[in-house]
């Protein structure tokens, strides 16, 4: 026991829980394509040819071999832009959710554990940016900034640190009074390690739960910008913006949606199966089996 | 010149609260010398948390200190920058709580919570330093197998094994002196004179003064050299331990005294106080006992009695005799 070390441990109770194992197996998978697509890309995703032009996938009637999900309005691969639009979707998925997690639950836990002048003003401007309409916020980004990747990662952590600050704050409120926060006090521990060493960690379950959700809600938003032209541009493509191509071409070409639409429900369904299982095996609260 | 280690001079604690100004200490003068125990005893809602918490600091907004002082080593903790409050705090003055289970971090394997202690005290002890000091620690305070119980987390341990760990953190770094909060009042009566014992151990061997706060008679007569009765938020009786209980002067400690079953004295009647204790926020006038006091006459409605001496001890009694 005490000289297996904690990633050998971790590996153990990932291997026997299936929960666990196939939300690792998903995430890994996307993560595998973002990182491998241009090497398991067949076609050039931006390569338009007129002959693949609302080419039916491999499962109707007649289907090109060398094009397994067909092709869309612009006759370009939908494997090939399933396969390159995991790398967008999956970074801003990843760096959004991270930047907001962090800053949600820094200013979430300072404004619930001091209360007061710094609570008020903190959650003054989250409800500032709650009743503030995204599109409108995100089209300021877009003026200010200019579209591109950055500018949809600043806009939709602005949009998404809020939901962790809420929630980060609700609970730092219920813990701060406890015997064990005195008792961390009784004993001279600084007040800002109190604040991100104890508090925060009694938060970390919930915060594991709301990543997950987020992550899946991350990437249709950044399928909605992307539609309105504020996310990456064309030709880059990216999951969100193949399913805004797709709507259009709905019962001429579902098939259009259908391959994007999967990648983004097997990524989010793999999320939250991990971070489900990551709350199950850390929360020391929880009775384990 | 060698002052007492713990001396509180008219000490004051209040809680706005909608039914008015709650009083829960109202002028608490008491002293500890280094390496002694003091008991602070009195029934619930008396005040006696609240003048311990008010020693390290600890009392919660919007309850405040309103006057007094508090002076520890010399230094009226009152006057202290919140930086300088942070050093003494689990370096020369700590404290122990009363329940265990809501004292240690749920989310924190308890070695972690003990090293905290070094980590922000002593900063020049390395990692692996501090993991065997904590080993040794909670091998000091009987916990088997310390090397596995370092990563364990609080509810994988037993009431009385947490209470160790408690203890642990609080004499870590041998303070001066330990505030200890109705520390077996959570437990079994088993396991609380085993605790008491522990307590009582490291004491010695480290030379702690203890303020030992109990509703307990019991337990104040094992432990404590001295004892300060505490009602209302004021102390009533103080004195040598055996004084107290064996000639109680005030008639509240009378009633406490009295009020203590007792092992071989089977026919011993227990004679409970009548009524109950005062609302802080609205204290009779006079002496705050006297609704319950068999003894009370005019002056005692009116006049509020000052501590004065009386053989051993000090009363605050206009009867006492």
């Amino acid at each position: 026991m005490d000289i297996e070390s904690g990633l050998a441990r971790f590996w153990r109770t990932l291997r026997r829980s299936p929960k666990g194992m196939t939300g690792f197996a998903l995430i890994a998978l996307a993560l595998g394509i973002a990182i491998a697509a241009p090497l398991l890309a067949p076609h050039d995703p931006s390569r338009q040819v007129i002959a693949w032009r609302f080419l039916p996938p491999l499962w109707e009637d007649g289907a090109d071999p060398a094009h397994v999900l067909g092709g869309d309005d612009l006759g370009r691969d939908i494997f090939s832009r399933v396969l390159l639009g995991a790398r967008v979707s999956i970074a801003v998925a990843i760096v959004v959710v991270a930047l907001a997690m962090t800053i949600g639950s820094v200013l979430g836990a300072i404004a619930g554990y001091f209360g007061g002048m710094l609570d008020t003003l903190i959650m003054r401007l989250a409800e500032f940016q709650l009743a503030f309409p995204f599109l409108l916020l995100a089209l300021m980004f877009m003026a200010v900034l200019g579209p591109g990747f950055y500018t949809l990662v600043t806009a939709l952590t602005v949009a998404l640190w809020v939901n962790f600050a809420r929630v980060v704050r609700g609970e730092a409120m219920k813990i701060r009074p406890l015997e064990y926060i005195e008792a961390a006090r009784s004993i001279g521990v600084p007040t800002w390690r109190i604040v991100l060493g104890h508090v925060l960690p009694n938060v970390f379950p919930s915060i594991v739960v709301l990543a997950t959700l987020d992550v899946a809600l991350v990437i249709i938003a950044e399928a909605a910008l992307s539609f309105l032209g504020l996310g990456v541009q064309p030709p880059t493509p990216s999951w969100g913006m193949m399913i805004s191509d797709g709507r259009d071409f709905l019962y001429e070409a579902p098939w259009m949606v259908l391959g994007p639409g999967v990648a983004i429900l097997g990524t989010s369904i793999g999320i939250n199966l991990f971070g489900d299982f990551l709350r199950d095996t850390y929360d020391p609260r929880l009775e384990r089996p | 010149m060698t002052g007492a280690l713990l001396e509180l001079d008219d000490l004051h604690v209040e809680y706005p609260a909608r039914r008015g100004t709650v009083r829960a200490v109202n002028g608490v003068s008491l002293r500890l010398e280094r390496g002694m125990t003091l008991g602070l005893v009195g029934e619930s809602g008396c005040g006696k948390s609240t003048a311990g918490q008010a020693i390290l600091q600890l009392i919660q907004p919007p309850g405040r200190i309103t006057g007094g002082r508090i002076v520890f080593e010399g230094r009226d903790m009152r006057d202290l920058s919140p930086e300088a409050l942070r050093r003494l705090r689990g370096d020369r003055i700590a404290m122990i709580f009363q329940d265990p289970t809501s004292t240690l971090n749920p989310v924190m394997p308890v070695g972690a919570q003990i090293a905290e202690l070094f980590r922000w005290h002593r900063s020049g002890v390395d990692g692996a330093e501090i993991r065997r000091r904590v080993v040794a620690l909670l091998a000091r305070v009987g916990i088997d197998e310390p090397e596995r119980r370092v990563r364990s987390y609080p509810h994988e341990l037993s009431g009385g094994m947490r209470q160790r760990v408690v203890i642990a953190c609080a004499l870590a770094l041998d303070p001066a002196l330990v505030v200890a909060d109705e520390p077996t009042t959570a437990l079994d009566v088993t396991v609380q004179a085993q605790i008491l014992e522990l307590v009582r151990d490291l004491q010695t061997e480290r030379g702690t003064a203890v303020l030992l706060i109990s509703h307990d008679l019991g337990v104040i007569g094992e432990m404590c050299d001295r004892v300060a009765v505490m009602y209302a938020g004021v102390i009533v009786e103080s004195g040598a331990v055996d004084d107290i209980l064996e000639r109680p002067r005030h008639p509240y400690t009378i009633g406490l005294v009295a009020s203590r079953p007792r092992i071989g004295q089977p026919d011993q009647d227990i004679r409970p106080i009548p009524g109950s204790v005062p609302d802080l926020a609205k204290l009779p006038t006079g002496c705050a006992f006297h609704p319950r006091c068999a003894l009370a006459d005019e002056a005692c409605r009116n006049v509020t009695p000052a501590l004065r001496t009386i053989g051993a001890q000090a009363v605050a009694c206009h009867k006492a005799v």
